[in-house]
């Protein structure tokens, strides 16, 4: 055994047909689970130029390797589809419990194509699966459909990924939730979901991962480790302590906290939205995802009651605090739990609103337009009501479900420097000017602005810090500090992009391979090997990540994606108006020599980024060439 | 006195854990010596905030009624 069971469900919502189809051992190494697989999948069966709101368009559900081994961090599978907001590789991953289910439900991935004539939502049950009716599900709340479910199938312990009110409506940043508080947020894959008539897909598993694994015995005791250090290693005690909130504070002493739709980097209100105000007012207790002994995750009350949502992270709380400059931490847990009652990504829908602040203050956008909202920054009740308005269209959110790009493109006069997104998806609550290589990834990220590309700037600014040593194992020279940008620093995102990749494929979280995070490479490397005997290196570890990053770029080159789609938007090569990085400007030449030197290191061409024959040829991606190089070349 | 926080994974190293200290700083203290005094390893120490100004010279004094804020690496998630 490998870690897999190596079956692929395959799902015809059109014929209303199933079928399970077995991979082989040999493609499965090349692409073992998660982005790589999905990635193999897209670009062998998906025609270029569909509409991703159309039947045609697929989406593949794929989990990793190593997602649900008893293993801290393990929880991750990804969705991928083209995507309805960037128009380019649709790609998002989510911890939580559904993943791990619908492995031990005995399967590697699920394929959807097609589109059902009326409603329908999957239910899978240990290698069986059936297509539902689901017109009472339609319209509903998420945590209603979650517990009609359960009630309906009598079991409690079903987990159930689905789209919402959002995705229905094809907002084109709706998500998707599992135990309604963990979340594929970005990409739109909630519109996928919508477009073809499925709502949810419930599961139940029994299987055990270590029947899969090749040396179980070996997982279960990495495992065991792993949990007994979570509370003795700096970087998963302080995930424990604060989860991702420990981050305002910090952002605002270095004049970073995305303020006002990225205008400003300080924000008047930060301490009524940081740590102490959330756990002062609205925090309850901590929450986990499968088998993880970190527990980052936060449970809240709104207005004295515990939400049945989950809480607020950093990225929300940025988002819809001082990014639409409202400081208070229970506004904010509001604006939470509508957008995952409905099933918005929160970061795209707060950005867009944002966006759209911005366009009202500058006269772009009036009442009239507003349907009489005053959408100042730091309306908060405005904000609210834009959160239902865009999930269920109506009047002005009919145009914001759009998202901020096509939003500017139609309002025109300015609009368009407004709309703070890469490849038409909106960024991410971490300021590139303060930590440069976070803004190349947002720049050359397939799936649009992503600020989990790589590990963030910071921490290889020097040779004795944890990040640098375990970078150093990764292949990674001469430190470097946060606000530069130079060969070296390209030397280590090229190297950083391929491990977390690798992650992606895998099924880890962010936040537990080191450099992030506290588990060492070498025992990344055991779980793998435990998983899956291959006995695989550090170096073939990275081609794995490296492959699946070139089959997403293959994709969104046959979309008509070029460089002049690896950018940042124009405000973030200006200075911030005040604080610490007001003297910190990112210069376009630089940025652009940067981008061909990271190109070079990729082996594409320096100039277009289109890969070279010979390194896909050395990816093993041969097979592409002869299906595409006539359209790639 | 100076009033010093630490932030993020700093917090770990601390007696107790604790994240807020006062310090007698005389006719001076370094921010170095604050580092090794609160048992914080420096290389560590990603962000310093004297008073609302971001430095990145440990040997800076600091001095009474100063506020000194230190943090470890501020990363993704």
């Amino acid at each position: 055994m490998f870690g897999s069971s190596l079956k692929i469900l395959r799902v015809d919502l059109t014929n209303q047909t199933m079928r399970i189809e077995q991979l082989s051992e040999e493609i499965y190494r090349q692409y073992p689970g998660g982005k790589a697989l999905a990635g193999y999948i897209l670009l062998n069966e998906l025609l270029p130029g569909v509409d991703p709101l159309s039947p045609e368009n697929i989406l593949v559900i794929a989990v990793g390797l190593l997602t649900g081994a008893p293993v801290s961090t393990l929880p991750r599978y990804v969705v991928s589809a083209k995507s309805p907001l960037s128009l380019g590789f649709g790609q998002s991953e989510a911890g939580g419990f559904w993943g791990p289910e619908f492995k031990l439900a005995g399967f590697e991935a699920m394929v959807i194509t097609g589109r059902a004539k009326e409603p329908v939502y999957l239910f899978i049950k240990d290698g069986e699966a059936k297509i539902l009716p689901a017109g009472h599900l339609w319209g509903k709340l998420t945590a209603e459909v979650e517990h009609t479910l359960r009630r309906e199938h009598g079991d409690d312990r079903i987990r159930v990924l689905q789209t919402g009110i959002a995705g229905e409506n094809l907002v084109r940043y709706a998500g998707l939730t599992n135990d309604l508080r963990h979340f594929n947020g970005r990409n739109g894959m909630g519109a996928v979901f919508g477009s073809k008539n499925l709502r949810a897909i419930a599961v139940r598993g029994n299987g055990r991962y270590q029947q899969l694994a090749a040396n179980g015995a070996g997982l279960m005791e990495i495992g065991k480790g792993l949990a007994r250090r979570v509370k003795d290693d700096p970087i998963s005690w302080e995930l424990q302590s604060h989860g991702t909130l420990g981050l305002i504070t910090p952002f605002q002493a270095a004049g970073m906290l995305p303020t006002r739709n990225f205008r400003e980097g300080l924000f008047e209100g930060w301490d009524k939205i940081n740590w102490d105000a959330y756990e002062e007012k609205i925090f309850t207790r901590n929450h986990s995802c499968y088998a993880c002994a970190i527990r980052c995750k936060r449970e809240v009350k709104i207005d004295g009651k515990e939400s049945e949502y989950g809480g607020p992270e950093y990225e929300t709380v940025g988002v819809f605090g001082s990014n639409c400059g409202v400081g208070d931490i229970e506004v904010v847990a509001r604006a939470n739990e509508l957008c995952n009652a409905y099933m918005l990504d929160t970061i795209s829908c707060g950005m867009t609103i944002s966006f759209a602040m911005e366009c009202y203050e500058n006269g772009l956008l009036t009442q009239a337009d507003t349907d009489g909202l005053d959408l100042r920054f730091g309306n908060a009740e405005a904000m609210l009501t834009m959160i239902h308005k865009i999930a269920r269209r109506e009047g002005i959110g009919d145009l914001l479900a759009e998202g901020s790009w096509r939003v500017a493109r139609k309002l025109g006069n300015g609009a368009e420097d407004f709309s703070i997104s890469c490849k038409r998806q909106e960024l991410p609550m971490h300021e590139p000017r303060g930590k440069f290589n976070v803004g190349m990834g947002y720049a050359i990220s397939e799936i649009g602005a992503d600020h989990l590309v790589i590990p963030h700037d910071g921490g290889f600014a020097n040779d004795q810090t944890y990040q640098f040593k375990e970078g150093a194992k990764l292949g990674m020279q001469n430190p470097q500090p946060a606000k530069a940008f130079n060969p070296d620093k390209m030397k280590h995102f090229y190297l950083l992009e391929q491990w977390v990749s690798l992650e992606n494929t895998v099924g880890y979280c962010f936040f537990g391979p080191s450099p992030r995070s506290f588990i060492r490479v070498e025992e990344v490397m055991d779980s793998i090997n435990n998983a899956c005997g291959w006995n695989l290196s550090v170096e073939e570890a990275m081609l794995i990540g490296e492959r699946a990053i070139n089959m997403a770029r293959l994709f969104n080159l046959r979309e008509g994606f070029t460089r002049e789609d690896d950018t940042m938007p124009k405000r973030l090569f200006t200075a911030l108006p005040e604080g610490p990085l007001s003297d910190i400007v990112i210069s376009y030449e630089v940025f652009q020599e940067s981008l061909t030197e990271l190109y070079r290191l990729k082996g594409w061409d320096p100039q277009t980024g289109v890969p070279t024959r010979q390194k896909l040829e050395s990816l093993g991606l041969g097979w592409v060439l002869e299906k595409e190089w006539s359209r790639l070349a | 006195m100076v009033s010093v926080s630490v932030g993020g994974y700093l917090g770990f190293y601390t007696p107790r854990h604790q994240r807020k200290f006062q310090f007698a700083a005389g006719e001076g203290l370094a921010i170095s010596e604050i580092v090794r005094q609160l048992g914080l390893p420096q290389a560590e120490v990603a962000l310093v905030s004297l008073n609302g100004d971001v430095v990145e010279d440990f040997s800076i004094l600091v001095r009474e009624g100063d506020e000194l804020k230190l943090f470890s690496v501020t990363d993704g998630g």
